[in-house]
This record gives structure tokens, sequence and C-alpha cells, in this order.
């Protein structure tokens, strides 16, 4: 599919000015091109939405719609003679595709770059359920933390946690960190409980040991959140403007066939 | 079925939480959602955690209630069904939120009727002539007209 692509988009290159001047109404000939790949490609949202048709796998859908998605783009190059449009209208649509397909470029990479990390730091967690995992983890870091009270006789480890963990259990955390693959906040508060560690007995050195675990795991779940929340989020961006570019699209084209009495 | 990564033993597909409803209890945020969840038109239905039933032996006239919680939520309760058969344990009514799935199409539908009406506008307002203007006609789109003369 790919060496089809390649082959497509050398022939637009090589022959395209050549057709431009050859055909007086290639215009309109590679705008309705345009608008037709268009809707095929539109026409994904739509099949993932009717999983139960047999309207051939999903997979064979998304490799058709990310190549076909990328020669649209040197169609659309095509369609504007290689040059960015002046008029407002037409401006505001050559806007609307670009960053329709660049989000979809994004979109792209994000879904190959990220998910290997996902599986790299293990625990995968559905993102409806994350909420979930964080309470079961904040319930079971405050447990330890009381737990030691009685055998230690202090309050060093739960002073520490009301200090230190609870505002980092409480709710999902580091957001941009795990997006840049920093494991600073993780590291900065391991070094905050290896701090309180010389100030603990063995009692709570032991359950010290437990919350250093339970904070491993919220950050493996905050990774997870993260990840996932940008993996979902892209779509925000692409599925919502390509049907407002759709309709712009539409709009062009009535305007170009009733401004079109001259040339043709 | 051999195809695919296969559930954990432990998995309890009643517990199956479907990414393509449209509402999530309220308390989903904070990690405790109510086994039933919304109604479809987004309305909190929780009650109680359980309805009980009647359990009528043979020599008995009148029956006891038994509590029903699943064992997922912690099994029949110590306190029991109340003597009238309502469950003892009611739930507050929550405030359900839109799925992430539900707000991506309401911000499409949002985007789509905006469009609509800023080409209205355009189209039929003051603006239409700067706007369909289409400017500086390039080199290859003038040969268009050229042929023509």
């Amino acid at each position: 599919m790919a060496t089809i692509l390649i082959a497509a988009i050398w022939l637009i290159a090589v022959k395209g000015g050549g057709w431009q001047q050859s055909y007086p109404h290639f215009t309109y000939l590679s705008g309705w091109g345009l608008f037709g790949l268009m809707l095929i490609l539109t026409a994904y949202n739509g099949r993932k939405k009717l999983p139960f048709i047999p309207l051939l796998s999903s997979r064979l859908w998304l490799q058709v719609h990310l190549y076909l998605g990328l020669f649209t783009g040197v169609v659309f190059l095509l369609h504007l003679r290689w040059s960015w449009p002046s008029g407002w209208f037409e401006a505001a649509l050559a806007f609307l595709f670009s960053t329709v397909t660049g989000s979809g470029i994004v979109g792209w990479w994000l879904s190959r770059a990220l998910p290997p990390r996902l599986t790299t730091v293990g625990g995968e967690v559905p993102y409806d359920r994350i909420p979930e995992v964080v309470r079961a983890l904040r319930e079971d870091a405050e447990r330890v933390a009381l737990g030691a009270i009685p055998a230690a006789r202090t309050t060093t480890l739960s002073d520490f946690y009301a200090s230190r963990l609870a505002g980092f259990f409480a709710a999902p955390a580091n957001f941009t960190a795990h997006l840049r693959g920093s494991r600073r906040p993780l590291n900065r508060m391991l070094a905050q409980i290896g701090e309180v560690r010389r100030f603990v007995n063995s009692e709570e050195g032991k359950s010290l040991d437990q919350l250093a675990d339970l904070v491993r795991s919220k950050d493996a779940v905050d990774l997870q959140r993260s990840l996932q929340l940008v993996l979902k989020g892209w779509l925000f961006v692409h599925i919502p403007l390509t049907y407002s570019l759709l309709l712009a699209s539409v709009a062009h084209i009535v305007v170009v066939y009733a401004f079109s009495g001259g040339a043709r | 079925m051999s195809e695919g990564r296969q559930p954990s033993p432990d998995f309890d597909a009643s517990c199956y939480v479907r990414p393509n409803k449209n509402w999530i209890c309220g308390r989903a945020r904070d990690g405790c959602p109510c086994r039933i969840g919304p109604s479809p038109s987004g309305e909190c239905r929780a009650s109680a955690e359980c309805s009980p039933v009647l359990e009528l032996k043979p020599s008995e006239s009148k029956g006891t209630w038994k509590c029903t919680r699943p064992k997922d939520w912690g099994g029949p309760c110590e306190t029991g069904p109340r003597p009238d058969g309502t469950c003892c344990r009611v739930i507050p009514n929550c405030q359900p939120q839109r799925s992430l799935r539900s707000r991506r199409g309401l911000l499409t539908r949002t985007a789509i009727v905006a469009t609509a009406a800023l080409v209205l506008i355009g189209l039929g307002g003051g603006w239409r002539e700067s706007l369909l203007n289409p400017g500086i006609m390039v080199a290859g789109r003038g040969a268009c007209f050229a042929t023509r003369r």
C-alpha cells in the first residue's frame, strides 16, 4: 500500500502541472476527487459505529484510511495549485483541511509511539476503571500509614503521609511529566521516602516499604491515565473538524458552481 | 475465540465497563460508581444496594427477607433488609456525567452546527462579497479563463 501511495504521489508531482495546463477544467476534477476522497475517509468513522456489519476488517479500514489520508493531502495541494489561497473562505477551508490532516498525522504518530510505553510499564488498566484503581491504592496507602501508629507508638509515618503523599494519592498526578517520559517526580517522592527512613523504627520501616510500592503502583496508573487520555484526546480535534470540513466543502462547491458561469 | 488476548480467569463479565455508554455514574470519578449506573438518557437510577427477596419456607406464613447484594459488592450485608422488605443501604442519588465518547459526540455536533451557522451568516450577511472574493488569481487558475477567450 505504501508503494502504491509513493507511486501515486510521484505521478501527481511529475504529471500534475501538465494535467493542469492540458485540461482547463482540471481544478473541477481534482476538487470532486478531493471531495470523494474526504467522504471515503469520513466513512471510516461510520464503519467504527457499525462493527456488526461485515464491511472488511477494521484493521484494513485503518490502513486504507491512513494511506488514503496522505494521498488526499497531495491531491489537496494539487487542487490548490501548490499555493495558499488568498480569499477568506478558501483560506479558512484550507486551514480546516490542514488542521484535520495534521491532527490525523499526529494521531497516527501517537498511536504508534504511546502503546509500546503503555505495555512496557505493565499493569494495563482500562481508562474507565482508573478512578477505581486510584481509590483502591489510596485506601491501601491510608491503611498502611494509619496501621503503623499502634505498632510503632509514633505518628512519624502518618504525619509524613499526610504532609507529602496524601495529595499524590488523592488524584491523578504528573500528567506532563508522564507525557515527556520523565521519572523525576517518582524519583523525588522515593527520595523523600528514603529520607524519612532515617527517622523510623523497624516496624515503621516495613510499612514504609509498602508505601514505596504503592507510590510506584500509583505512578504507573498515572502514566496509564496520561497516555490513554492523549490517545483518546487527539480525536477531539480530528473528528469534529472533519465534519466541519465536509460541511464547508459543500458550501465551497455551491459557491464555485454559483460563480463559475464565465468559466464554463 | 482462540484469537487475540483472553481475559484473566478472575474477570467478571457482568461488571464489564462498556465505553460506548453515553453516561457514567457521577461517583465514577471518585472511584466508587454504583452497580446499576445511569439510565440511557442520563438519569440516576440508584436506589439501594440490593433488592431483597422473600424466602418463604413451607411451614412459614410470613417468610424472611434475604439480602441479595452480589458477592463482588461485599455479599449479603450484616444488617439485612428492613422488615418491610426494603434494603437498608440506600444509595444517595448522583449527577451522572457524560462519558468521554459522548463528550466527543457532543463536540462534533456543536462543531457541525457552528460551521453551518458561520457559513449561513457569511453567505447571507453583509460580508458576502469580501468573504467569497477568491483574492488575487494565480497564474494557473488564469489559464482556465485564458483558454475561453
